[in-house]
């Protein structure tokens, strides 16, 4: 196999190594061609780096206050919490 | 995502407005953020954040327990979130971007590890921005699955029954949304990077 279909193969294998949901001989030859590959060995870093940047961002992304109220209002139960006990069916017309 | 409790999703059918009023407290901070990133516009996704509770409470009969509550109503929001995804640009045909040593062996480059940067450079707002821009640039396909699994947490089964699609079509979306972001990420960090060694 050539050097660069190995780093394709581990590519392809990358997403499941990365969620801990690759097999036991596939983690063994990844872990084995990033011993030689530098590049691969940047390639999952730097992937792994990306995913958990979007995942800070989205952490600090939080609904701005006022969208709840104004939903419970449209969905005419803003009354109903915390529990009021009112048994009216819903409108959503 | 959990497993409801039979009895909430039987006092939602039958109109108990202090379920709904629960089940919108529950998830609607979760929705907003899953439509937010998927459309980008805070006002749109509150729209779109209304159109999935009011289709929630229409359609609450015929939820049949098949998938989670949760589940259902990712479901529902993603469709609309799709949907105006779609009347945006309707003519336009997404096409995903080639990976460089993925689509081509050949086309492997030497890359630069871009992780050792200081921290403090991943948090300045023109990262921030370009990191917006680079999720906005992935084909609503690819930008739906990175969201669901990689920011949502939610399992490869939970993500293609929200889809409709195959398990190994939701592997493969993910594959290339992650690589597309990285590579998108990769040339801005690649001179950040020389920049910091030049200094």
């Amino acid at each position: 196999m050539t050097e660069h279909e190995s780093c394709r193969e581990l590519l392809q294998g990358l997403s499941a190594y990365i969620d801990n949901e690759a097999s036991e001989n596939i983690c063994r030859e990844i872990e084995r061609h990033l011993e030689e590959c530098d590049n691969c060995r940047i390639m999952l870093d730097t992937t792994r780096k990306t995913i958990s940047l979007y995942q800070t961002i989205d952490r600090a992304d939080q609904m701005p206050s006022g969208i709840e109220e104004r939903l419970l209002k449209t969905l005419h139960i803003d009354d109903a919490w915390p529990g009021t006990g009112d048994d009216a069916s819903i409108e959503t017309s | 995502m959990d497993k409801e409790n039979p009895a909430s999703i039987e006092a939602l059918q039958t109109g108990d407005r202090e379920a709904y009023a629960r089940m919108v407290e529950l998830y609607s901070p979760k929705i907003y953020r899953l439509v937010l990133r998927m459309v980008d516009d805070p006002l749109e996704a509150e729209d779109i954040l209304q159109e999935t509770f009011l289709n929630a409470f229409r359609a609450i009969q015929k939820f049949e327990g098949r998938s989670s509550l949760g589940t259902w109503l990712y479901r529902i929001a993603t469709n609309q979130a799709l949907m105006h995804l779609r009347k945006r640009s309707p003519t336009l045909v997404s096409v995903d971007e080639p990976i460089p040593g993925l689509d081509d062996p050949d086309q492997m480059r030497e890359l630069v590890d871009w992780c050792c940067l200081p921290e403090e450079e991943f948090m300045t707002t023109e990262t921030q921005a370009k990191l917006k821009e680079a999720i906005q640039g992935l084909t609503p396909a690819l930008k739906t699955v990175f969201i669901l699994r990689d920011l949502h947490h939610l399992t490869t089964r939970e993500t293609a029954q929200i889809l409709d699609i195959s398990e190994s079509a939701v592997k493969t979306r993910l594959l290339r949304a992650r690589l597309q972001l990285r590579d998108a990420l990769s040339s801005y960090f690649t001179e950040l990077v020389k920049e910091t060694d030049n200094d």
